[in-house]
């Protein structure tokens, strides 16, 4: 359990250099379980987290989009009108306006999206959005390195 | 208390471990100084590391003036970097070359390095190395350089984390004290490609390791190699 929680904190500290990085005010992280169900892991504050566990409920998100096409995707406000926003999303974060999700990928395959998020909307620069996809790699890496530790292995 | 889905991220752990074979810490740092030096926009990026009570030695340079300044500094045993590191803080320098701190840096500095700044790796709160990055011309740093400095070496901290988490302590150190006594190997193969090809020092290490990524080995590995093709040829 101590082991189980240890990762936990690793990847909420992750999670939060990671922003800290982008100048976002949170980031947030969905991935694909061992049984291929796309799963909210949570974020940097509890915003990120509530943000990837509505994703989750109503299939339906930025961070969906992006797994779904393999490529980044920007909303500059989540409560615009579909297709520039996710109005359902949006009514039930309300702290989240402008996000970011960009897929993460190991050499074989998607394995979940990594999600920035700012609490004003706002236009996402090209550099920034090349910036997150830069830092989704070293997300990667730390996954990467703790997926290969003993007390995950088994299943579930 | 974290805002994390333990089970969730367990679950997603196990699915990852089924595709992804594991690679060292070592190229796991070496790829993060790549993204982080993609990302600053900055000349050049590099990593020093301490083996467990000992100096300050080079790990990860991007290129070939990087590797002069932390060799450099590692020869005379001072500098920006070194001084980051023992300090604890930030150090920077806006022109190395006349900076009176190290009067004797610029002798040996490639003379693309020119602004330098470095900030502590911790571990705990215990600095284990520097993250350092150059510019090639005189340059001020700001309050906005050494906090995106510090949210890169954060970064990096988590990966250090990630491995030791991962691994255990004495194989962890064992894979940086490797890759620390395999810099001589590699610098002894960039000269010798140097020599054999004509090729400057930056060519030859990124030659190397292109052809280290495309055959997905080590560098170390594959320096030794031409290092023993080389004594074969010479014979």
């Amino acid at each position: 359990m101590t082991q189980v929680l240890e990762l936990s904190r690793l990847i909420d500290r992750t999670l939060g250099a990671l922003a800290d990085v982008l100048g976002a005010d949170g980031a947030a992280l969905m991935l694909i379980d061992d049984h291929d169900r796309l799963r909210a892991i949570g974020g940097s504050d509890d915003h990120g987290r509530r943000l990837e566990l509505i994703q989750e409920q109503i299939g339906s998100g930025p961070a969906i989009e992006s797994l779904v096409r393999g490529e980044d995707v920007t909303v500059d406000d989540l409560r615009a009108a579909r297709p520039l926003g996710f109005p359902g999303v949006a009514a039930r974060v309300s702290e989240v306006r402008a996000v970011l999700s960009v897929p993460l990928r190991t050499e074989e395959r998607l394995i979940g999206t990594l999600n920035f998020y700012d609490r004003m909307s706002h236009e996402w620069q090209p550099a920034k959005v090349r910036a997150g996809e830069r830092l989704g790699e070293l997300m990667v890496m730390v996954l990467q390195t703790l997926a290969n530790r003993s007390p995950i292995s088994g299943q579930s | 208390m974290t805002h994390i889905d333990p089970e969730a991220l367990v679950a997603s752990l196990r699915k990852l471990r089924t595709t992804s074979p594991a690679t060292g810490i070592v190229h796991q740092l070496e790829r993060a100084v790549d993204v982080v030096n993609s990302l600053f926009g900055y000349s050049g990026a590099g990593l020093m590391f301490a083996e467990e009570g000992k100096d300050l030695r080079y790990l990860v340079a991007t290129d070939d003036p990087g590797r002069s300044l932390e060799g450099a500094q590692l020869h005379l045993g001072q500098g920006p970097c070194i001084s980051a590191f023992e300090e604890n803080c930030a150090v920077t320098s806006n022109d190395v070359c006349v900076d009176p701190r190290w009067p004797k840096l610029a002798d040996l500095l490639h003379p693309e390095v020119r602004a330098v700044a470095g900030v502590p790796v911790r571990l705990g709160s215990e600095p284990v190395g520097t993250l350092n990055v150059y510019q090639a011309t005189v340059y001020q740093w700001d309050e906005s350089d050494i906090q995106a400095l510090y949210g890169y070496a954060d970064v990096i901290e988590q990966l250090l984390a990630a491995a030791m988490a991962a691994e255990e302590k004495s194989a962890l150190a064992e894979q940086l004290q490797y890759a620390l006594d395999y810099r001589v190997v590699i610098e002894r193969a960039i000269g010798y490609l140097m020599g054999k090809h004509d090729l400057t020092a930056t060519q030859a290490f990124t030659g190397l390791r292109k052809q280290a990524r495309d055959s997905r080995r080590r560098v170390a590995d594959l320096a030794a190699e031409l290092l023993g093709e080389g004594a074969g040829e010479m014979r």
